[in-house]
């Protein structure tokens, strides 16, 4: 009876010989005792694979998450670069911006300062955006207030999620 | 397996969002066994966030030398182990039981049929959370995850003999503890 068993599930589960193929499957034919052993084992079979996976309850995911994420916090990007750095770079690129800024509204060739230091100053902003390119001034422009932004997003984010 | 890998190799690189779908993924999985080891909800629970901040926090360790739910299903199943011998206590509530059924489909089976299909799984699901710990680890990891003999014997260390073994032992019980839901059919 137990070689019966043993012979059934080897050949539920895909183990038999083509010699025990066949030796099952006359069995199958003949004797009505194996047969219904052949349709327990079988019928146990589909049960067990109909199962369904256990699931934890609906805050498991965002505990999971809270644990990890706690014991390593992300870094910030201010984490990554040295502080000093990332206020340099800030500094110089709202300082570049605004000075460019201002040139190009205030700049033209129809004002006439009086004073020589105006005149100085005019003089050397208007051959620096006449130096450089249209295209060239809106790209530095742009990547200058992109990083102020993201610098500013940075500081914020930061203080939103207190890591 | 390739969508996993890629998971893990953004995790690594610090994405938040791949950890997170990656613990989307597996949880149920991850969830089940160490509840049918331990047999506690809440203690499964706790133990399978463990798997998931022990994983984390591995993750550099893993080597793709095997696939990474086998890798994952390893320290689910020992986390379990673990704390099963910590807790080192046999005894469990019945109640327990019937706040683990799953929703049979009902859409072609007839209202009996659907009831006596859900006394089945209950009785079933209740055999297993019977069975040794090892033994409901090997029938949940080849059933539920269809993990092959030869993968099981990576995660739980035995050998493949052996689980060939419990496997036979523990289907004859089941069958066994089942067998009254069928010849009831038949009567």
């Amino acid at each position: 009876m137990q070689e019966d068993h043993i012979l059934i599930w080897k050949y539920i589960d895909g183990e038999c010989s083509e010699a025990e193929k066949k030796a099952v499957e006359a069995k199958l034919l003949i004797n009505p005792a194996f047969r219904a052993e052949w349709d327990c084992c079988k019928a146990l079979q589909t049960e067990l694979s109909r199962q369904q996976p256990e699931q934890p309850s609906l805050r498991f995911q965002a505990n999971v998450l809270d644990r990890v994420f706690k014991a390593f916090p992300a870094k910030s990007a201010q984490q990554l670069l040295p502080r000093s750095f990332v206020r340099w770079m800030a500094g110089l690129g709202s300082a570049l911006t605004a000075a460019l800024s201002w040139a190009a509204l205030n700049v033209s060739p129809y004002s006439h300062s009086h004073s020589r230091f105006n005149h100085v100053v005019d003089s050397s902003l208007a051959r620096l955006v006449d130096a450089i390119p249209y295209s060239t001034f809106f790209m530095i422009a742009m990547v200058a207030s992109t990083l102020f932004i993201l610098y500013l997003m940075d500081i914020s984010l930061r203080r939103f999620f207190r890591t | 397996m390739e969508e996993d890998i890629r998971l893990v190799r953004l995790t690594l690189q610090g994405s938040r969002l791949a950890f997170r779908q990656l613990v989307e993924r597996y949880q149920n999985f991850v969830f089940t066994i160490t509840y049918r080891v331990l047999r506690s909800r809440e203690e499964a629970e706790e133990a399978a966030q463990d798997v998931f901040v022990k994983v984390h926090k591995t993750l550099a360790s893993f080597e793709q030398k095997s696939k990474f739910s086998t890798w994952l299903y390893t320290i689910a199943y020992r986390t379990a182990i673990d704390a099963n011998r910590r807790k080192n206590n046999d005894t469990r509530s019945l109640d327990d039981s019937e706040v683990f059924l799953q929703v049979e489909d009902t859409q072609t089976a007839s209202p009996v049929a659907v009831l006596q299909n859900k006394d089945l799984q209950e009785a079933l699901q209740e055999a297993i959370l019977k069975l040794k710990p090892e033994d409901a680890t090997i029938v949940t990891l080849f059933y539920l995850n269809e993990k092959p003999i030869k993968e099981i014997s990576e995660i739980t260390r035995l050998t493949e003999t052996n689980i060939k073994t419990r496997l036979f032992r523990l289907r004859e019980a089941l069958k066994h503890h089942l067998t009254p839901f069928w010849e009831s059919d038949r009567g």
